[in-house]
């Protein structure tokens, strides 16, 4: 049984979003919630300023704290490691939501359960990548098993400089970035959906 | 971290939680040290602790998106490493324990109402264990908003040291505070069994753990500056001093030494006590999330 994981490698990412709208096309998310979107980091000044885009998403963590933190049994982890979320035993009372540390949970306001991204576990289980991976145009992100030593993602990671995100969350995330820039710390205490709290009154 | 995922309502089910944990602890504490003085009040306290803790029952099922499924929370057992599971299922088995012992005190009255009826040695048994039982479950639940608040970024407090200390110490002076209030609205004057001197000692307890949990954390390199930031501003200071210590902690304090009986002063103490255990508890929820 392989053990799914991502790499994204953020020195490729342009920040078009195709992630995103094939995410979101996918699964039909509704406005204002993210399974899977793009930061963006703005950093330095004139004329030394850049901008990081830092695409995030559910990690998929090897110690899924919303796994442990469900108490209806609605968060199940699949035998390939993906970390899925059965709607019909979910109550939606948001433990999950509180436990995650990269907030990559939301509640569907139309199907009124928690949602996140599941690796696109319906196409993988087909031999698919994920919707993500297949639009990204710079194939900035490489999906694969984590346990096959042949495969692109293994042998990237073990040649290669690679971290996760909150790292000192001991989450063990399956998601793994190539970030020569080191841009992955300077969004460490923003998460996967939008803080929309400062918006103007009428925007929301 | 983006708008947080919980209401208000969760919010007051981890302050009152505490309360029918509290009121049950000192009955049972009552129970075992003066049984025939404790027999007047036990009966009003239970009746309190058991509607108290239908109420937060009621009030964490509300706040659910999905109110009709709730019932879950109590029928898997998949996931018992699941501090929220495992909380619903002990308030289940503790609102069973209580209309149980309810019904055992209720059979145990005589025709006139308060006199008891000798029981056999099974009974006498079986009321025991169900006291000692409500008393462990009680214990549990006083404890567990730490163990579930401890595992999310929503309340950094919690997941400190002296966290589950707090919140069993609140609990057991809400529960003091509510049997003053019952003792004082039943007219209970007796000497033994008056709860003026535990609820000084209490008080020393709960002033002495916030002592030592404000050391800590000042102290934390771990812990976010924003959390310990909270307390400086009006709302934070407000809560933290003006109701956690002053009304909380001095009040009844000076209050309950002064006024050695007296009904009034006793009631208001209580509230006091009260207010200050909720406050202290809200912000040991919400401080820095």
């Amino acid at each position: 049984m392989p053990r799914w994981g991502m790499l994204i490698d953020l020195s490729q990412c342009i920040g078009c979003h195709a992630c995103s709208v094939a995410c979101k096309a996918e699964f039909d998310v509704p406005l204002g919630v993210f399974r899977d979107t793009v930061k963006y980091v703005e950093e330095g000044v004139y004329p030394h300023a850049t901008r990081h885009f830092i695409p995030v998403l559910c990690n998929q963590c090897e110690d899924a704290p919303c796994l442990n933190a469900c108490p209806t049994d609605a968060i199940v982890r699949l035998p390939n490691g993906e970390v899925t979320i059965d709607e019909g035993d979910c109550n939606l009372n948001r433990f999950c939501m509180a436990a995650c540390p990269y907030d990559a949970i939301y509640e569907d306001p139309v199907r009124k359960v928690a949602q996140k991204c599941t690796f696109c576990e319906h196409r993988t289980s087909q031999g698919l990548q994920p919707a993500c991976v297949d639009a990204c145009p710079t194939d900035c992100r490489i999906f694969g098993d984590l346990d096959d030593a042949e495969s692109d993602i293994a042998q990237r990671i073990a040649t290669e400089d690679t971290s996760v995100w909150k790292p000192s969350a001991g989450t063990a995330p399956k998601v793994h970035y190539v970030d020569p820039r080191h841009a992955l710390p300077l969004i460490e205490v923003d998460g996967v959906q939008v803080d929309r709290g400062t918006d103007l009154a009428g925007e929301r | 971290m983006p708008a947080t995922p919980w209401g208000p309502l969760i919010a007051l089910y981890f302050v009152l939680i505490g309360l029918p944990s509290g009121l049950t602890l000192v009955s049972c504490w009552r129970t075992v040290r003066w049984p025939h003085v404790a027999s007047r009040t036990d009966q009003a306290a239970r009746v309190v602790a058991l509607v108290a803790l239908l109420l937060v029952s009621v009030v964490l099922v509300v706040d659910l998106g999905r109110p009709e499924r709730s019932f879950l929370m109590l029928t898997q057992f998949g996931n018992l490493g699941s501090p929220i599971a495992v909380g619903a299922k002990l308030i289940a088995v503790k609102i069973l324990l209580l209309v149980l012992d309810l019904y055992l005190r209720h059979r145990a009255r005589g025709p006139g109402g308060l006199a008891r009826i000798p029981a056999d040695r099974r009974t006498s048994m079986v009321v025991g264990t169900v006291t000692w039982m409500l008393a462990a479950v009680s214990l549990a639940l006083a404890v567990y908003p730490a163990a579930v608040l401890s595992r999310t970024w929503l309340s950094p407090l919690s997941a400190t040291s002296g966290a589950a200390l707090v919140y069993l110490v609140t609990s057991v002076l809400m529960g003091v505070a509510a049997h003053l209030a019952i003792d004082s609205l039943l007219r209970v004057r007796e000497q033994a069994g008056s709860l003026r001197m535990p609820a000084l000692v209490l008080l020393g307890v709960h002033a002495v753990v916030l002592a030592f949990q404000v050391v800590a954390l000042v102290g934390d390199p771990r812990l976010d500056p924003a959390v310990i930031a909270t307390f400086a501003t009006a709302s934070g200071a407000t809560l933290w001093w003006g109701l956690s210590v002053g009304v909380g902690v001095v009040v009844p304090a000076g209050g309950l030494a002064i006024a050695r009986t007296g009904r009034g002063p006793h009631i208001g103490c209580a509230t006091a006590i009260l207010v200050g255990a909720c406050a202290c508890r809200y912000l040991l929820f919400a401080a820095g999330g």
